[in-house]
């Protein structure tokens, strides 16, 4: 019988299971891994100082491309610094319309993540069940901001675009289609056998070490954090709700940390999300969605300001952070970027160790991590068996012809 | 911890009484958005470099702080020091309740060490840790790192990347990925659906 000596188990940077380039060492005996290390930093770009050398106006575009999924996210954090710092007032308005593609974006990340969930299980009907079904999302936010990913509707001093009467059907519509689906998915997440024996106390994080690691968004209140900047610290539109964070509690269930509860509180944000969106509809305020339509004045307004400020969101994966200070001149001179995935990594020692090595996909993906983002796009034509790539001048030029056409 | 719930004001005075001297400066930072204009609280504290581990400890005694980050910049090639900021927030899970408390300090380049809040808060390693490659601050009492997170493993030593002093990465480290050999020649892309 062969001995069950430790075996080092390298994964990635580039592999199979992975998304994303990161490289996970994993030490097993047998089956069983009885420690773990990762390297994330793989594809590190420089952002911070990139956007040293560029004024506030040109670093929300920057930031709306950090990360592919959280297209609001990242913008919608530094935008809320740089106002805080040149003491601009965002109109009510926008806050309403900024809530509302912030919750979109939840939902098509959720969904995103709840699919690639499924495939790391080997579910791969539900996989694209998941994904189908997000196209929706993505349908609605293009209806809103013009685009899939990289939204760019995020201003200094607000948002780009308002969301019109006419708009409010085909949401609404699409969020009634959500709550018809709504039962179905929870019923093949939750009730499934497979995944609940897959899931059910694998990945474990406790209370206290999800609280002694800093972890945030879902991670942390799957293993019974209450902590919900949308609730505790109010922002955009969401100090105008009545919310609650989301606890595995939500499905009848104790708070277990384990994997299967992070799928629990993922799920049941996404009803939380549709009921947001509906009650912003419902309430948004008339007026401007801007501080501000000139640019040049809202550069002006930023050269003369000073100081420093931290601007929040909880992100689909949890809070992301930017940290931004200015000395009136025309680039900030200090920008610190704390994603979300930056604070959820780290635990991955943790919740790897003692797993079965078969469990090591979904327990990677069940923190929703966000490591890379890519630049160009393949098109590829089913009918004429034709690939196109796009590079990025062909793609700027696309979005501009788009831009004229809608406004036609 | 205690579950009373300070105020703001109080919450800086507690630190302050707390650590002295040792605080310089104090700034509560409002902002109001929404139709009901909830405020939101941002505490800003500045103290000096060797009160650091006595204030997250303080901050502990009022409630389970969150450490979001540790951030830090360069003041510029002709200062002395860096300029670091311990962003922390506590009430997390009490509604409209929550407080960012962000702990500031000059920190000299000739000497920039700063203790670990590992004792108190084990997730402070990773961010720790990017202080180290980013900035160059040696942090004492944190265990060493068996490889570099954020860097190239094999990133020179003394090359920090948000320092603005002369070092410089290697030119054979630079990877111009724009310039990536795209051809030239290429015609212009079909728009409106025009044949290729």
């Amino acid at each position: 019988m062969a001995k069950k000596a430790p075996y080092i188990v390298p994964v990635g940077p580039i592999h199979p299971a992975l998304k994303e380039p990161v490289h996970i060492e994993l030490t097993v005996v047998g089956e069983e891994v009885i420690s773990a290390d990762f390297t994330p930093g793989q594809t590190h770009r420089g952002i911070e100082w990139m956007g040293l050398s560029r004024n506030p106006v040109q670093i929300v575009h920057l930031t709306d491309r950090i990360c592919g999924i959280c297209g609001v996210t990242h913008s919608l954090a530094f935008a809320r610094a740089v106002e805080q710092i040149a003491d601009i007032t965002v109109p009510e308005r926008a806050d309403y319309v900024r809530t509302i593609i912030a919750e979109f974006e939840r939902i098509q990340s959720h969904l995103l993540w709840a699919g690639v969930a499924a495939h790391e299980l080997g579910f791969d009907t539900l996989f694209y069940l998941a994904w189908r079904v997000r196209e929706e999302a993505m349908d609605a936010i293009e209806l809103i901001t013009g685009n899939r990913v990289n939204y760019d509707i995020i201003q200094i001093g607000g948002v780009r675009r308002d969301i019109t009467e006419d708009q409010h059907e085909q949401i609404l519509r699409c969020l009634n289609n959500y709550k018809d689906l709504f039962g179905k998915l929870k019923t093949l997440f939750l009730e499934d056998a497979v995944i609940s024996s897959r899931c059910k106390g694998t990945g474990l994080l406790s209370f206290e070490k999800a609280m002694a690691y800093s972890t945030v968004g879902p991670t942390a209140r799957a293993s019974g954090c209450t902590a919900d900047l949308r609730v505790d610290y109010p922002y955009a539109a969401y100090g105008d709700l009545d919310l609650k964070p989301i606890l595995p509690t939500a499905y009848g269930s104790e708070v277990n940390g384990d994997t299967y509860d992070r799928i629990v509180v993922r799920i049941f944000e996404i009803a939380q999300s549709i009921e947001i969106i509906e009650q912003c509809l419902a309430n948004m305020p008339a007026g401007p969605v801007l501080w501000e339509e000139k640019v040049a004045k809202i550069l002006a307004t930023c050269k003369k300001a000073e100081g420093e400020a931290v601007g929040r969101h909880e992100a689909p994966r949890g809070e992301c952070l930017h940290y931004v200070a200015m000395d009136r001149s025309d680039a900030p001179i200090a920008w610190k970027v704390k994603a979300s995935s930056y604070s959820n990594l780290h635990v991955w020692p943790l919740i790897l160790k003692g797993a079965q090595l078969a469990d090591i996909p979904i327990i990677v993906a069940s923190v929703d991590p966000c490591l890379s983002c890519t630049d160009r796009v393949a098109v590829t034509d089913a009918d004429a068996s034709r690939t196109k790539i796009f590079t990025k001048e062909e793609l700027t030029r696309l979005s501009y012809e788009k831009t004229r056409r809608m406004k036609q | 911890m205690t579950d009373k719930i300070l105020s703001p004001e109080e919450v800086a005075a507690q630190l302050t009484a707390a650590l002295g001297d040792a605080v310089l400066d104090t700034r509560i930072q409002r902002r109001a958005e929404g139709s009901k204009k909830i405020e939101n609280i941002n505490i800003w504290i500045t103290i000096r470099r060797d009160a650091v581990h006595a204030a997250a400890e303080e901050l502990m005694k009022i409630w389970y702080p969150h450490l979001s980050c540790i951030a830090g910049y360069d003041k510029g090639a002709d200062s002395p020091d860096l300029r670091i900021q311990y962003i922390f927030s506590i009430y997390g899970g009490v509604v409209k309740g929550e407080y960012m408390v962000i702990f500031s300090l000059d920190l000299p380049k000739n000497d920039a060490r700063l203790p670990t809040l590992t004792d108190i808060l084990e997730g402070a390693a990773f961010t720790e840790h990017e202080k180290t490659e980013y900035l160059g601050i040696t942090i004492d009492g944190l265990a060493p790192a068996p490889h570099k997170f954020f860097l190239p493993q094999n990133f020179p030593k003394d090359v920090y990347p948000l320092r603005k002093d002369d070092k410089k990465i290697p030119d054979s480290m630079i990877k111009d990925l724009w310039a990536c050999g795209r051809p030239v020649n290429r015609p212009p892309a079909p728009l409106g659906g025009g044949d290729e």
